[in-house]
């Protein structure tokens, strides 16, 4: 915009994304990141097991069931007992944390069996599905980005329109259109289930569609940003062609953002396989979620919001980690 | 000094990549302004337009009674006596998606106005406060982070129960982290930005400068942020609906409406797919229009 | 103009001679359907070992037409020309994948930021390499031994560490010679450098100059691009003058500096900051009206000026803008008798990331009198911005104490130092940022009138206006928002803001180092007419030496922090004592003396 023909200082361009990534060694960093995802780790746990207390009704009743006609006092206390809520609160909690330090996440109200045996067999179901979606969404970006940035100007507004459509497109209403159009009419994908392979490309298709729009939406600002850069110019210059220059220079660049939305995005993938499931009639996390929610089911609740939150924060330590492998601007002082 | 050299602003066209500003910035008149409008804006600018015309005014539109059963007309194909096919119990699609644009969008607004408003003080708040609470507030939206995407609803819905009022609050607590974050950045950028410390220099005090410079530069841009985040809180709360956990069937609710026409997805497909396209025309075009403004905001000023 | 390209015809450029042969070269770039031309019949020519300069302001066409040479240009330019024939190619019909065996084996492409100019996630061996790599240096034995051999020949002297750092590591210097490593490595026979120095100090600045005119004696071509005739005096064998995308004047170097022919030129060359020619400006008697230099800069003012000092019911606004010190509406505490800033023992360090601290001002002093300019001049990194924001009251000093006008001015409440903050004002480089995004121009200088308690709600329109004038700007500029400003019309905005609370003394921190060299000119004018109608007094910070030794009564030469001279401006730049101050004054491209030179006035 301005007419800058003289600078002081070498700070004219540098707006390429930069991460927030902290700065420092990186095993003091590792060491730094680990302790503060711990914190966070804790954090919501406590919040959630307090936040879920405020549900309202007793929690016995739910227990009981309800067919359970008017206990007796007796069987209620011995209810309390068993299940730890004659104790006050705080213990109640001290005594949670120290079973999640064990893998003990308590014992579900409805099915009266320890949560994890309910839990285990749907966690790998809904990682693997959200896993596949963020492949699928890597792909469909990259695809958007590398054919359709800084290319003809009918190209480049497909792209564009494209990306906001799938960025607008929910969950769910992407899988009744895949449903209806690629298991009712042509028959290729089974309509419901857990079966092989098969069975998992409708649903996490369905997650991934708006997923890519908002990468594709982040990679293409940061690559357009970066292919007017000076040092684009500078590798065509030196002879490279076009896609040389795209796929080694401004790519990289253009992956940054996304890297850290990704972050973002499995937490949020994870949350969002509820729907599908629903939807897909699947197992999984997200389905427990809701089933736990509606029967009140207080300890499967808390078991899922915290696996949730601990993928969370697992994957966002890693990719942290891992920005600064892509990014080694992030170790260095400015010169 | 020698009038052949002037300012290249005045006497230069300009650059090549000021032109499409520098001729926004100059046609002052309405004329010019509404034909630099692109096509699609306005695509956007009628569906929505429609969306809310719906919404404050169902009969305009509505060909049936949304809640009339009839099943001998169940399952109806989309026609010219049914835009939009009946359901399983005879109701006219079209209606019932007409009339539940109203509570789609109401529910769509409210979340993101509580959203915006608890986000907000959280990340001005932190951002104008120092130190301290700014580390405080900022670790406390992290630990909320990490319940990311719906969990965050889904947990506030665990504890108040389901419904259309219930359902608006869980939204606009869920959306309030990121909005916080957003707006936290917004204001640390505002408040390190150089008018404000030419305000400084001009003598202003801190609480002058404050209100007079700092908070109209952050809150600026909400008006935008709003309308993006409405398109986001209706996709949300329809998910809460479809999950049953929202409004509640036989309401007219765009979400609820989908989840209902789930069940007959292999023999009457439009049940489902119309409330869910209008689910897509909400967030679609309410993005549309809310980054075209947020475009000529910015290009603006 | 007319005669312009008669003479660029019958002119040196255009020997059909070796390297390049550009005839009518025309440039447009396409938007909608108009096409909107940049560039026109421009025509070259160069000889192996020799340099062609093209230079001219922002905006002139002049990176344009050295990246046609390349085929470089965006998507949607259009060229056309009778001939465009570079190292034997056609460039304007040539195939993608020949250009490509062009660039970078037979051209050398050196661009001006190195920092961005090379890809900052890279190392500059990875770099160099792919350049071999893709003029098809199979050999990684080859291709490490010519990288390395390439960043000798640049002048750095380990390039065995350097290969493996990226350019964020390295120093400003160090960074421009990788990067006309990574473009010089083929050896090629054309080099084109765009604007290879500006973001340079002034010593680097001179080294690489020297490094890029070894390149001549080695029997390459040479185009250097630049909006700096001083730069260009060094290096070129000939200059074409580029203004509005065509030439308006080329030949011989020479002949082009000391004998031009353009009005053009000659403005460009006025233009450029001249050192006084006698010592202590006060001495010169002040011309008690400076009409003749307010009108040859903007030619509205006179009417509007004489306009606002007659009327009668803005007598008063009037006569107190004249001079707002003696008679300002604004009461001030300030000693009229006190110098009007004086610093003493300054320390400023600021905590390191890593632990530790870093001592930016050491032990800096200086006496600022009234009605005079202190300049204070350094290179990047020596402390002067860190001394203003001391001198201003934004940062607090470690050590020292500053007064303003007499009064404690550091080491007191903010509470206190409020009050008189009106007193001293800042312009900084980039004003555009210090303004208000929400404000139109009217808001911004109705907020300082406000804010210096002067005027009424309802008079600060006019006053705004008046304002306005005395920095030469026509009123409708009012209504405009500054984005909408150009360069040298904003910091004209930024200027009037800062006369608004009718202050005694302005800090100016590079205001005029983002501008056009002419328009550079037009802003150091008004700073001096405004100081002698105001009485204002002038601290001045820069990096260029060429503007300090201009506007300067006394300067003040720091590096790292320290001060390494103080004293009388004219002393100084004629019999610099100190041997940072020679290398600062040698380091500065000359110009040669002129033969014609003309002294201002309409050409």
């Amino acid at each position: 915009m301005s007419t800058t023909t003289t600078s002081t200082g070498p700070t004219a361009h540098t707006e390429l994304p930069r991460t927030t990534a902290s700065k420092g060694a990186l095993p003091l960093v590792i060491l730094k990141r680990t302790l503060g995802s711990l914190f966070v780790l804790w954090a919501a746990v406590t919040v959630a097991f307090f936040v879920l207390r405020l549900v309202p009704g007793d929690p016995v009743k739910v227990i009981l069931g309800p067919n359970a006609s008017s206990p007796s006092p007796a069987t209620l206390a011995s209810i309390r007992e068993e299940f730890g809520l004659n104790q006050p609160l705080v213990l109640q909690y001290l005594d949670y944390l120290t079973g999640l330090l064990q893998g003990d996440l308590g014992t579900s109200y409805v099915f009266k069996v320890p949560v994890l045996e309910i839990l285990g067999p749907q966690i790998l179901p809904t990682l693997q599905l959200a896993g596949l979606a963020m492949v699928f969404a890597w792909a469909m970006a990259l695809a958007f980005t590398l054919l359709t940035v800084g290319r003809s100007p009918v190209l480049e507004a497909l792209g564009r329109s494209v990306e906001v459509l799938f960025a607008s497109v929910p969950q769910f209403w992407a899988g009744i259109v895949l449903l209806v159009i690629f298991a009712v009419v042509l028959g290729w994908f089974p309509v419901a289930g857990n079966d092989g392979f098969a069975a998992l490309v409708l649903p996490s298709l369905a997650l991934a569609i708006p997923l890519a729009g908002f990468i594709a939406q982040v990679t293409r600002t940061s690559f357009e940003e970066a292919l007017v850069q000076p040092f684009v110019l500078s590798a065509r210059a030196r002879g490279l062609s076009d896609w040389s220059v795209r796929i080694r220079h401004v790519l990289r660049h253009a992956l940054l953002p996304g890297l850290t939305l990704s972050a973002w995005a499995i937490g949020s993938l994870v949350s969002a396989a509820v729907v599908v499931e629903v939807i897909f009639a699947r197992q999984g996390l997200g389905r427990s979620l809701v089933d736990a929610i509606t029967s009140r089911d207080l300890p499967i609740t808390l078991a899922v919001v915290l696996i949730i939150a601990a993928v969370y924060i697992i994957v966002n330590l890693i990719v942290d980690v891992l920005y600064r492998v892509v990014d080694p601007r992030v170790q260095e002082e400015p010169a | 000094m020698s009038t052949a050299i002037q300012d290249p602003a005045v006497t230069q066209p300009p650059g090549p990549h000021q032109t499409s500003r520098n001729r926004r910035a100059r046609s002052g008149d309405l004329a010019r302004l509404i034909l630099d409008i692109p096509l699609g804006i306005w695509g956007a600018a009628a569906v929505l337009v429609f969306l809310l015309l719906a919404a404050a005014a169902p009969q305009l539109f509505m060909t049936h009674d949304p809640y009339a059963v009839d099943p001998s007309a169940a399952f109806t194909v989309p026609g010219t006596e049914h835009l939009f096919g009946t359901d399983q119990n005879g109701r006219d699609v079209f209606s019932r998606v007409v009339a539940g644009a109203g509570q789609s969008l109401l529910i769509g607004f409210t979340a993101t106005a509580i959203g915006l408003t608890l986000g907000g003080l959280l990340g001005i708040t932190a951002g104008v406060m120092g130190r301290f609470v700014d580390t405080a507030i900022s670790r406390a939206v992290e630990v909320l982070f990490a319940f990311p995407g719906l969990l965050l609803a889904l947990i506030v819905i665990a504890i108040s129960g389901t419904g259309v009022i219930t359902s608006a609050v869980a939204v606009g607590i869920g959306t309030a982290p990121g909005y916080a974050r957003m707006l936290r950045t917004q204001t640390l950028q505002v408040v390190a930005a150089p008018y404000v410390e030419t305000a400084h220099a001009l003598g202003r005090s801190p609480a002058y400068t404050l209100w007079h410079t700092v908070i109209p530069n952050v809150v600026r841009p909400l008006l935008v942020l709003a309308t993006l985040g409405v398109g986001q809180a209706v996709v949300w709360a329809s998910s809460l609906s479809f999950l049953g956990l929202g409004a509640q069937p036989p309401a007219a609710e765009w979400g609820a409406m989908l989840a209902d026409g789930r069940s007959y997805i292999q023999i009457a497909w439009w049940i489902a797919v119309f409330p869910g396209l209008f689910i897509t025309l909400a967030a679609l075009t309410t993005t549309v229009v809310g980054r075209y403004a947020q475009r000529r905001l910015e290009g603006q000023e | 103009m007319s005669t312009t390209p008669l003479k660029s015809d019958a002119g040196p450029a255009l020997r059909p001679a070796g390297l390049l042969e550009v005839r009518d070269l025309n440039i447009g770039f396409r938007s909608g359907r108009t096409v909107r031309p940049v560039v026109e019949d421009v025509s070259l020519a160069l000889a192996p070992g020799e340099c062609l300069a093209l230079v001219g302001e922002s905006g002139s066409g002049k990176s344009v037409t050295a990246r046609a040479l390349l085929g470089l240009n965006a998507a949607n330019a259009v060229i056309s020309a009778g001939k465009l024939e570079v190292l034997g190619t056609d460039v304007a019909k040539a195939s993608e994948r020949s250009l490509r065996s062009l660039r970078g084996k037979k051209i050398g492409y050196i661009l001006q930021d190195a920092l961005v100019s090379l890809d900052p996630l890279r190392t500059i061996g990875q770099e160099i390499d792919e350049a071999l790599r893709a003029h098809g240096v199979r050999s990684a034995t080859e291709r490490a031994a010519r990288t390395e051999a390439a960043l000798l020949e640049a002048g750095i002297d380990d390039p065995q560490v350097r290969i493996r750092q990226r350019s964020g590591e390295l120093s400003g210097g160090l960074r421009q010679r990788a990067l006309i490593a990574q473009a010089t490595v083929l050896n090629p026979a054309l080099v084109i450098a765009d604007e290879p120095t500006t973001a340079l100090d002034a010593t680097v600045q001179a080294q690489i100059l020297t490094l890029l005119k070894s390149f001549k004696d080695k029997g390459r071509g040479l185009i250097i691009i630049s909006h700096d005739l001083a730069v260009v005096a060094e290096l070129a064998d000939e200059v074409a003058v580029m203004k509005s995308g065509r030439i308006v004047e080329s030949g011989r170097t020479a002949e082009v500096l000391t004998n031009p022919q353009h009005a053009y030129t000659q403005a460009l060359l006025d233009a450029i900051p001249s050192p006084r020619k006698t010592a202590g400006r006060n001495d010169q008697p002040v011309p008690p009206s400076s009409d003749t230099t307010v009108v040859a800069t903007t030619p509205d003012t006179t009417a509007v000026t004489t306009a606002v000092t007659t009327t009668p019911d803005t007598d008063q606004a009037g006569s107190n803008i004249t001079s707002p010190a003696k008679t300002g509406q604004r009461p001030s505490e300030l000693d009229p008798n006190a110098p009007a800033l004086q610093a003493t023992g300054l320390f400023k360090s600021y905590p390191q990331p890593g632990g530790g601290s870093r001592q930016v001002v050491r032990d800096v002093s200086f006496t600022l009198e009234r009605g005079r300019t202190l300049g204070i001049v350094g290179e990047s990194g020596s402390g002067k911005s860190t001394t203003a924001r001391i001198a201003l009251g934004l940062s607090r000093a470690d050590g020292g104490t500053v007064t303003l006008g007499g009064l404690q001015w550091s080491g007191i409440l903010e509470k206190e130092r409020r009050r008189h903050r009106p007193d001293i004002q800042l312009v900084n480089q980039d004003p555009l940022s210090s303004f208000d995004p929400r404000f139109t121009v009217e808001r911004v200088l109705g907020d300082a009138l406000h804010a210096g308690g002067i005027g009424t709600r309802s008079d600060r329109t006019d006053r705004a206006a008046a304002l306005l004038d005395q920095v030469g700007l026509p009123r409708d500029v009012l209504r405009r928002r500054p984005l909408t400003l150009s360069g040298g019309q904003r910091q004209r905005v930024a200027i009037a803001r800062a006369l608004a609370t009718e202050p005694q003394v302005l800090l100016l921190d590079e205001p005029v180092s983002a501008l056009d060299v002419s328009i550079q000119a037009q802003v150091l004018d008004l700073l001096e007419d405004l100081q002698r109608r105001l009485g204002l007094s002038y601290l001045f910070i820069s990096h260029d030496l060429g503007v300090i030794q201009q506007v300067s009564d006394e300067v003040l030469v720091l590096k790292d922090g320290q001060t390494v001279e103080y004293g009388d401006a004219y002393d100084i730049f004629t019999n610099p004592r100190h041997e940072y101050t020679q290398q600062l004054l040698a380091a500065v491209p000359a110009l040669p003396q002129r033969a014609n030179k003309t002294t201002g006035g309409p050409a």
